[in-house]
């Protein structure tokens, strides 16, 4: 009888690949939980309010069940790198998907961990996630919930939070170019551009 | 063999883990760790200062202080401090942590990182680099201890191609450490004995080694071996490769080999480091790795004894190659 023939490279690579993450997995949602990434806040702080609702018990499995994801394996913390998802990027995705916690409070937290990873990494090696722009000397964001707008800005090592009027969103999803049809008179643009770039948003225009 | 450059024969050194955040590497100014400029740990600083003389080398293992995008301009503040702050020694070397040269990865692209290490070669003049050869991370994540490669023939295949990737495009002799096996035990995998495993390695590649003698004990625990068979096998070994020898602290926890690198040497560490000076014609430097110090960089009180056993092999084997200095030295 002939031995059966080894796997080859691939196949033994994936297949261990497999193993350690399974295997690991435990260790990676304990350092999820206590490890402070400069920028970021352990995960559970960083969404709080996202997580409010899944008790102690609970949170082990939805933590196991990240670690297991497709997400989770898109994330990666290689300093040469930019093809890799933030962890604050990852658990987002991820609970979008899972339906954890409310929308609204999951984009605003969203919004404000990725803002404050971006003022200390301005050259982050990680992916811009697409919600977020960059500015001259910095990222914005602004998210829709609860009836109002935020905006989240790293401008500098700063960060810039809190409720605008729709012009003045519509003004950073826009880069401050005024749309052809804009229901915002052009004197009221001009007005939230500047009120834009008096706390440090300007954006750059080929 | 491409060999480091040394001013020295052969000669003990100190290893230092430059970890963010840690008073045994860079704190924050402040010294609560929440703000300010990072600056070199008091104590690292004070111990290097006051116990140069003891040591000829210094090498110190690069981490990522943050998440963002690789940039020597970004380290070099906090490294030039580092090389203000302490003594001139008379050779540096960098001990590596991203090299992750036996790789899962199915993509990998090492261009930024191999620019960003020759910067600092030229930089600060290191006159070799080293990894322990092993997984640091997958797809990214970064693993919560190195494991060591495959241990199939084709897992040293991979092994060779990402050494000889590395060692082409670096500016220093690359210096191959072979893997701890204490941590991650249960996950060691392939039919091929680590020791010979990394022969084949070093002869493929012809590089020079590091040897961790908790590295080692770590592979002969872990297969069973105990009391004098720890010391076994050691011909299995790259011994004309050996350039270096790495002692931090170990500890057996139960029935468990930990390599804690707490800087408290365990007798067979130091029996091991005997035996091994013993038999590797080329070895030139001896490193005490990750000494764990008081507040004022004292050596903790328990290492002293373990220390001062180290300085006496070394200065012996030292003594002994001075009486050799007519041999042709690799």
């Amino acid at each position: 009888m002939q031995d059966a023939p080894r796997p080859d490279w691939r196949a033994q690579r994936d297949a261990y690949r497999a193993r350690i993450l399974a295997a690991l997995a435990p260790r990676f949602a304990a350092d999820l939980r206590a490890r402070r990434r400069r920028g970021a806040a352990p995960l559970e702080t960083m969404y709080a309010r996202t997580l409010a609702g899944v008790g102690p018990a609970d949170r082990d499995e939805l933590l196991a069940r990240f670690c297991a994801s497709t997400w989770f394996a898109r994330y990666g913390e290689l300093p040469d790198r930019t093809d890799q998802l933030s962890l604050e990027e990852a658990f987002y995705r991820f609970a979008c998907d899972a339906a954890v916690g409310d929308a609204d409070v999951r984009r605003v937290e969203f919004a404000d961990a990725i803002v404050r990873a971006l003022a200390v990494q301005p050259q982050p090696a990680f992916g811009i996630p697409p919600e977020v722009q960059r500015t001259r000397g910095g990222y914005v964001t602004v998210v829709a919930g609860a009836g109002a707008s935020y905006l989240f800005a790293a401008t500098g090592a700063a960060v810039v939070r809190g409720p605008v009027s729709p012009i003045v969103a519509a003004a950073v999803r826009s880069r401050g170019q005024r749309p052809a049809g804009s229901p915002f008179a052009a004197g009221a643009w001009r007005a939230a551009v500047a009120q834009l770039a008096h706390l440090g948003v300007a954006f750059a225009h080929r | 063999m491409r060999f480091p450059r040394l001013p020295f024969r052969r000669a003990l050194g100190v290893g230092l883990d430059m970890r963010y955040g840690d008073p045994h590497g860079f704190v924050r100014a402040d010294g609560t760790g929440g703000g300010g400029e990072d600056v070199v740990a008091p104590r690292v600083r004070a111990f290097l200062t006051a116990e140069r003389h003891r040591f000829r080398y210094a090498f110190f293992s690069f981490q990522p202080k943050d998440r963002a995008l690789l940039d020597p301009a970004r380290y070099a503040p906090i490294w030039d401090r580092l090389f203000a702050d302490v003594p001139a020694f008379d050779a540096f070397a960098l001990h590596h942590t991203q090299l992750n040269l036996a790789t899962l990865d199915a993509r990998v692209d090492r261009g930024r990182l191999l620019a960003f290490t020759n910067a600092m070669i030229e930089r600060y003049d290191f006159r070799w680099v080293n990894e322990d050869v092993g997984i640091w991370s997958i797809d990214g994540a970064p693993l919560p201890y190195p494991l060591p490669p495959i241990l199939t023939a084709e897992g040293l295949d991979a092994c060779v191609r990402h050494v000889e990737q590395v060692q082409s495009a670096l500016a220093a002799p690359l210096v191959l450490e072979f893997p701890g096996f204490s941590d991650g035990a249960h996950l060691v995998t392939g039919e091929l004995d680590a020791y010979d495993f990394f022969r084949e390695l070093a002869l493929r590649t012809g590089a020079p080694v590091t040897l961790d003698t908790g590295h080692l004990l770590s592979y002969r625990w872990l297969r069973g071996h105990r009391g004098e068979a720890l010391f076994d096998e050691l011909d299995r070994l790259p011994l004309a490769h050996c350039f270096e020898l790495h002692l931090s602290g170990c500890q057996v926890i139960g029935d468990r080999f930990a390599d804690v690198h707490h800087g408290v040497l365990a007798p067979e560490q130091l029996a091991l480091c005997a035996r091994l000076l013993d038999r590797c014609p080329n070895a030139r430097a001896v490193t005490y790795e990750d000494p764990k110090l008081s507040p004022d960089g004292a050596l903790r009180p328990k290492a002293r004894p373990g220390f001062a056993r180290l300085q006496q092999i070394a200065g012996d084997w030292a003594a002994r190659g001075q009486s050799d200095a007519g041999r042709p030295a690799a």
